[in-house]
């Protein structure tokens, strides 16, 4: 039996790691068997009550990565939790890059959230109808990873995969779904604001809510199958397929 | 001493071909239906067929669920049924390997025997048995006979252990005497029947040997509560009669209770206090295997308590004179923070499913980084949960 990939996610939320899932299936195929592990932060339910975004959400990353920074003393790609690992994905939602500090209620972090602000050249009011050739996704992607660069010291590991949706996993669900909508045909998907407002225009029928459960039933499957239309009409979901199969390629068994 | 040192199970339940190299306590950690059991039971028929016939029977009192060829045999999407499924140990010197099959519909009450050999690893020669010979394709194994029959410590002591093997899996009720072991054995039913009979012979057996002396002993610095335990006949003990399954009864003496009324009985001390004398018969007591699993080991125990005890069977088994083999599943994080991995013969063990559905065991290695990671606070039990050592299911 040849050796078996073990792949890391660490996500924003429960349903990211189910669609994150599905898309490595796609991207491995039968190339490699391999399994998948979610990484999270510790967490007591007592204070997740308290807060709801303490648990999941960027916060939840974020915690997690500086926890883990200490872990492993500074060296987050030293860690062990990592070097166990053939490939590392970190996801966090690019519309994150407008979230500040406070909002996670996480403190003494360098104060570079939000980032400076990246903002589509069309007013607030036309936003959904950038042009296909808008490259602020892309600006606001890096400035992103940028952030958690920062969080880690810059001290990544080699099999480092990003994954950063613009503006949120959202998009990606409704461009594998939706690939025919009139939205995406004409204009940069990536550039609409809230993108789950996209998803809960459709009738009731054809929605897909935004839970676990839910998703188990329509993503969980059959997204894997649905990749190439969000490749074809997402930059940064493009980008994700390229770096993670390089990553992939340099993986030795 | 030949202990197991390593065993290969291939086509067998979510196992397709797995390879685990063994200490003396092993500890597999796991989400539900990563395969765990499935390893433990896997080892159970390897036992059966060591053993010589592989039948309901001899698998039930193994402490393995019986299966039909459509239970046992992998079935993984786009594969084709194995022909057979197959086992293999090893100790130093020696190889035992045995490919068993049965018919589809209806299964015959025992499995085939497709292949078995004995072998040194030195040289690759099989022991062989004048019996053998007359049994080609045959429903009984030969392992014991060639064994004995060679004369020769390394396939003897392989064969043994191979054969001693159960799996424990300890409830309440049998511990206390409230309930029958479906699989009574002796020392020990396979779900703690039989405890304060055990308990009554190895407290006899202490006096000749020294290292059951110190395992009977090592209860007190685990269970605070307790002055002193022995055993005595029911009668003796005022609970309801009904209450009891065994003519005798374990007996604690409580340290903080007025001396008259100090006396706390197997019916109602404290499930820790059962489950630790459990441990202590199945590490210490002369007849108990030098081969077995237990299934869930961390059983409704305080945190602390958890930790101490791993801590406690991990000495046990270092210094066990016969090099006692254990096999334990577990879902407490704490277990994790009471082994001492950096002593080779106490080995950790990840249990994963792969994105096609087989079981992969990983060993977690004793390397500089956990090592300096505890040094500076962190605990495995905080790697694990947080989902860094694989592992953990998916909520
Ligand atoms: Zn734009």
């Amino acid at each position: 039996m040849s050796e078996t990939l073990e792949i890391g996610i660490i996500a924003e939320g429960p349903t990211d790691i189910l669609v994150i899932k599905e898309i490595v299936e796609n991207l491995i195929s039968d190339q490699y068997e391999f399994t998948c592990t979610s990484i999270q932060p510790k967490c007591s339910a007592v204070f997740e009550q308290l807060n709801t975004e303490l648990g999941t959400g960027w916060s939840g990353v974020c915690r997690c990565l500086l926890e883990m920074k200490k872990q492993s003393n500074g060296k987050f790609d030293q860690h062990i939790g990592i070097k166990r690992l053939n490939l590392l994905i970190i996801h966090l939602d690019v519309d994150v890059t407008r979230q500040s500090y406070k909002d996670g209620h996480l403190r003494n972090i360098d104060n570079n959230l939000p980032c400076p602000s990246i903002q589509c050249p069309l007013p607030l009011r036309q936003r959904n109808q950038c042009p296909s050739d808008c490259d602020i996704p892309r600006q606001r992607a890096n400035a992103i990873r940028q952030v958690v660069l920062n969080w880690l010291d810059n001290c990544t590991p080699q099999n480092l995969v990003f994954c950063t949706p613009s503006q949120a996993m959202d998009a990606w669900v409704f461009a594998a779904f939706f690939p025919d909508d009139i939205r995406i045909r004409q204009n940069k998907l990536e550039c609409v604001e809230r993108p789950e407002r996209l998803l809960k225009s459709k009738p009731k029928q054809k929605r897909i809510e935004k839970t676990v459960t839910d998703y188990r039933k329509k993503i969980v499957g059959s997204y894997c199958n649905l990749w190439s239309n969000v490749r074809q009409n997402c930059s940064e979901a493009e980008r994700f397929s390229q770096e993670f199969l390089k990553v992939l390629n340099t993986v030795e068994t | 001493m030949y202990g197991i040192k390593e065993i290969i199970i291939e086509s067998f339940k979510s196992l397709e071909s797995v390879t685990v190299e063994l200490g003396l306590l092993n500890i597999f950690i796991g989400a539900n239906g990563s395969g765990k059991s499935n390893f433990l039971e896997g080892v159970g028929v390897l036992s059966a067929a060591v053993d010589g016939r592989v039948n309901d029977q001899t698998l039930l009192m193994r402490g393995v669920r019986p299966g039909t060829p459509q239970l046992y045999k992998s079935s993984f999407k786009n594969t084709d049924t194995p022909s057979c499924i197959a086992f293999t140990a090893k100790n130093t010197k020696t190889q035992y390997h045995v490919e068993l099959d049965n018919a589809d519909d209806p299964p015959k009450p025992n499995w085939l025997f497709l292949q078995e050999q004995l072998c040194s690893i030195a040289n690759n020669k099989e022991y062989q048995t004048q019996e053998k010979r007359n049994h080609i394709k045959s429903d009984r194994g030969f392992a014991v006979l060639r064994a004995e029959e060679s004369n020769k410590k390394p396939p003897l002591q392989l064969i043994r252990r191979l054969q001693d093997y159960r799996i424990y899996t300890p409830t309440t009720p049998v511990l206390r005497s409230m309930s029958t072991d479906t699989q009574p054995h002796r020392p020990l039913g396979l779900s703690g029947g039989r405890l304060p009979e055990a308990v009554h012979e190895l407290l006899l057996y202490q006096d000749s040997d020294s290292y059951a002396r110190q395992i009977t002993s090592d209860f007190f610095s685990l269970i605070s509560w307790a002055d002193e335990y022995s055993t005595v006949s029911v009668s003796k003990i005022p609970i309801p009669t009904f209450a009891s399954v065994s003519p005798r009864i374990l007996k604690f003496q409580d340290h903080f209770m007025a001396n008259e009324r100090n006396v706390v009985s197997g019916y109602d001390a404290s499930e820790g206090a059962m489950y630790v004398l459990f441990l202590a018969v199945l590490v210490a007591h002369p007849d108990s295997p030098t081969f077995c699993a237990i299934e869930n080991a961390d059983y409704g125990l305080n945190p602390r308590l958890v930790k101490k005890l791993f801590q406690q069977i991990s000495q046990w088994v270092i210094d066990s004179p016969v090099q006692k083999q254990l096999l334990i599943t577990t879902h407490n994080p704490i277990v994790l923070d009471g082994l001492p991995i950096q002593n080779d013969k106490i080995r950790l063990f990840v249990v994963n499913r792969t994105s096609k559905g087989k079981t992969a065991i990983k060993r977690i290695l004793p390397t500089e980084e956990i090592i300096d990671m505890g040094k500076k606070g962190h605990t495995l039990s905080e790697l694990w949960v947080m989902g860094l050592l694989g592992g953990v299911p998916d909520v």
